[in-house]
């Protein structure tokens, strides 16, 4: 019997991940088959060569090579590789689109290629949340959300920031709403169109779909040119589109200019109307007159005044505010030119008295509010001259939260003006 | 000589005469039932809470007749958004003169803007339907319109006038509506104690230009958000008379006249509504008759 060896000729690598194979050969100085088989963190055989299979990220795979003689030659002395099993690496598939805000939230998918969960985290708080798998826009900007997996015995941890979009479709009709005037019964064609513009303010580009006329007298308005149906407004563009009164009857009619758009939060709707109460009528076309202004053309430093002053008009409540300006130093014609640069003011006074006023139209009476408010002047180094200013806000405008409007002084008072609208009142504040 | 400045204010308010064309046409103005507001913008509300109530007032202007109210409802692209609250039309009668309230509450339930109509049927022939407006959002524009009334601006009028001259008078108006019309109008003075201009019918109105068109238009001074305003030109030549109305010749010492500015915006030159009288601004170079300021004076002196 004869002595024989193995010589290995495609070793084990020290190290392979797991799932990975090598291969692995060897022959016998007997020219007989060298029988291969392995343990440990991996799987695979053969004779002569083999492809060995890592099961596992951990342990130590070994490789045995074996030639077990026959007849002629006795066994070989058996050969062994080992091989450090290895985790491995893992990658994570995160596809994301540009969303809208306003948008439902939505469930984030990723997936990895380990198979294994994928987890996901926010990046951006102040743009959109996460919870769970769950992703909730909050604000225009970019959203980045991390997908992690964490990995396990046979894989690295691996992660991904995936970043989306998220835009605004700012869609604006206007005007919001159309008081038509009175055109002939069932002459359509005569009718004097109204133009509407429809804007698209936010950052996206937004579709509109086919614009309509809904409500209740639908029938009595009609289409001009249209503009707008089926247009893709970009950024900032807008289109427009016609609407004609066309009645077919006496009476009060109303109906909804309808916009539709892939915009998730709104429908966009115009009112179109031919009716107004008298009150309302009133209200719209004329606005509130500063009325029985008692504010000395003098005030001395540090004496207090009580300033009082009416708003006639016919809405049902206003808030007034009486604002300061020092014009010392300031430029010819700047002095209470912006309310910004103001030094005292009321703030938004609510009437201390309401009585009928002594307008009336279309037998609406108007009413006179009347206003109070004590002021100080201050202290000043030298005579100062001080402009004056009020503003007021109707009830409707109060309650929306509108800031209050510069208001028109009238002409005849026994006092000087600062500019040709007559919106600023020129005083002396007197030093002692 | 001044007139008495003493004037009931309510007769310097006076408006300017309807002209009616003629033909068959829609309108809504006399109708029985009308509804105030015809529409309210809301509040930033929150989510899922309620804004404050908004009362929505039918009266039934019809002088003889009773009106039967049905059912007020909401309808529209956002109706959910919107209650109905403390309904007093609910399947009323009203009285000749009579009114009735519904509330409306805002109660979003999601972002965005939110539209819906106010209906309340009637057996009102020419309105079975009255339909108001709630929403909660409203174009800049829109908004500019309803709360910037237009401003008289850059006029130009001549302290002293003389008989028998003519002389270009300018001045403009600067809103926020696409269109305007304006009629300076004149009264003669001249032994009126009081009261002078106080009203456009006045057998004292010596001239008027009528409701001129703008002679032209100009990017104006303010800005509302992001809408401009505009700047409408108006000119008028005016000759003065040679004598009074009546022939009688003009006072040797000169006499005062009245000056008042009118205007009506595009809305409603389309409605054939009627002009209002304009405030004129605080600094001027001429002199004021009235305290509410829309009455100037300038003298005519041979």
């Amino acid at each position: 019997m004869r002595n024989q060896t193995i010589s290995v000729t495609q070793h084990a690598p020290a190290t392979a991940a797991y799932n990975t194979t090598f291969t692995v050969s060897a022959t016998a100085s007997s020219s007989l088959a060298v029988a291969i088989t392995s343990s440990g963190s991996c799987t695979g055989s053969g004779s002569g060569s083999a492809t060995i299979t890592m099961t596992s990220g951990t342990g130590t795979c070994t490789v045995r090579y074996n030639q077990a003689g026959n007849t002629n030659y006795t066994p070989a002395p058996d050969v062994t590789d080992a091989t450090t099993a290895q985790k491995a690496a893992q990658t994570i598939s995160f596809p994301l689109t540009d969303k809208v805000l306003g948008s439902p939230s939505f469930t984030a998918s990723a997936t990895a290629s380990s198979g294994l969960t994928v987890s996901f985290s926010e990046r951006t708080p102040t743009v959109c949340s996460v919870s769970g798998n769950t992703v909730t826009l909050l604000a225009a900007g970019t959203c980045t959300v991390r997908a992690s997996q964490g990995g396990n015995p046979n894989y690295n941890p691996a992660q991904l920031d995936g970043s989306f979009a998220v835009g605004t479709i700012q869609l604006s009709v206007s005007p919001s709403n159309w008081l038509f005037g009175v055109e002939q019964l069932g002459d359509c064609a005569s009718s004097q169109p109204v133009a509407f513009t429809v804007k698209n303010s936010g950052t996206f580009s937004c579709t509109l779909g086919t614009l309509a006329i809904g409500g209740p007298d639908a029938g009595q308005f009609s289409f001009g040119t249209n503009g707008c149906t089926g247009q893709t407004l970009t950024s900032g563009s807008s289109c427009t589109v016609q609407v004609k009164f066309c009645p077919t009857s006496v009476g009060s009619k109303g109906a909804n200019l309808l916009i539709p758009s892939n915009d998730p939060q709104t429908p966009l709707t115009a009112f179109l109307y031919n009716h107004e109460s008298r009150a309302e009528e009133a209200r719209r076309r004329l606005p509130p007159v500063l009325y029985s202004l008692n504010v000395p053309e003098e005030m001395i430093e540090g004496q207090q005044y009580t300033l009082t002053w009416s708003l006639l008009g016919y809405d049902e409540s206003y808030q007034s505010n009486i604002v300061f300006f020092n014009c010392t130093g300031m430029p010819a014609g700047t002095c209470g030119a912006a309310y910004g640069t103001h030094f005292h003011e009321s703030g938004d006074l609510n009437p201390q008295d309401s009585e009928p006023g002594e307008w009336t139209y279309s037998g609406v009476r108007s009413t006179k509010f009347d206003f109070s408010y004590a002021f100080t002047a201050p202290a000043v180094t030298a005579d100062t001259t001080i402009v004056i200013r009020f503003y007021s806000t109707d009830q409707a405008d109060i309650e929306a939260g509108r800031a209050s409007l510069s208001l028109l002084i009238p002409g005849r008072l026994s006092n000087t003006y600062y500019d040709s609208e007559g919106r600023r009142l020129v005083k002396i504040i007197k030093n002692q | 000589m001044k007139p008495n400045l003493a004037t009931p204010l309510c007769l310097l308010f006076v408006l300017y005469a309807w002209i009616t064309p003629s033909g068959a046409q829609s309108s809504a103005q006399d109708m029985d039932l009308a509804v105030d507001p015809v529409i309210r913008v809301f509040p930033v509300t929150a989510l899922n809470t309620d804004s404050a109530e908004v009362r929505f007032r039918i009266t039934n202007h019809n002088a003889s007749e009773s009106r039967a109210l049905g059912v007020p409802s909401l309808d529209g692209p956002n109706a959910d958004q919107f209650l109905l609250v403390n309904d007093s039309c609910n399947g009323a009668s009203l009285l000749p003169n009579q009114s009735c309230t519904v509330g409306v509450k805002f109660h979003p339930t999601s972002q965005g803007s939110k539209a819906a109509n106010l209906l309340f049927a009637s057996d009102d022939t020419e309105t079975p339907t009255l339909t108001a407006f709630v929403t909660n959002s409203e174009a800049t524009a829109s908004e500019a319109t309803r709360r910037i009334p237009p401003v008289l601006t850059a006029l130009n009028l001549p302290t002293t006038m003389v008989p028998g001259q003519s002389y270009s008078l300018t001045w403009s108006l600067e809103g926020y509506h696409s269109d305007y019309s304006s009629n300076m109008v004149l009264f003669d003075c001249t032994s009126i104690a009081a009261d002078c201009g106080a009203s456009y019918g006045d057998a004292t109105r010596l001239a008027e230009s009528g409701n001129l068109e703008c002679d032209s238009v100009a990017p104006g001074s303010w800005q509302f958000g992001d809408v401009d305003d505009q700047r409408f030109n108006y000119v008028w030549t005016f000759t003065v008379p040679a004598t009074r109305l009546g022939g009688d010749p003009w006072p040797a010492g000169g006499t005062d006249i009245v000056v008042r500015f009118y205007c009506k915006d595009d809305v409603d030159q389309s409605r054939n509504g009627r002009s209002v009288s304009l405030m004129v601004p605080g600094k001027l170079a001429g002199s004021y008759y009235d305290t509410t300021g829309r009455r100037i004076v300038t003298q005519i002196k041979p």
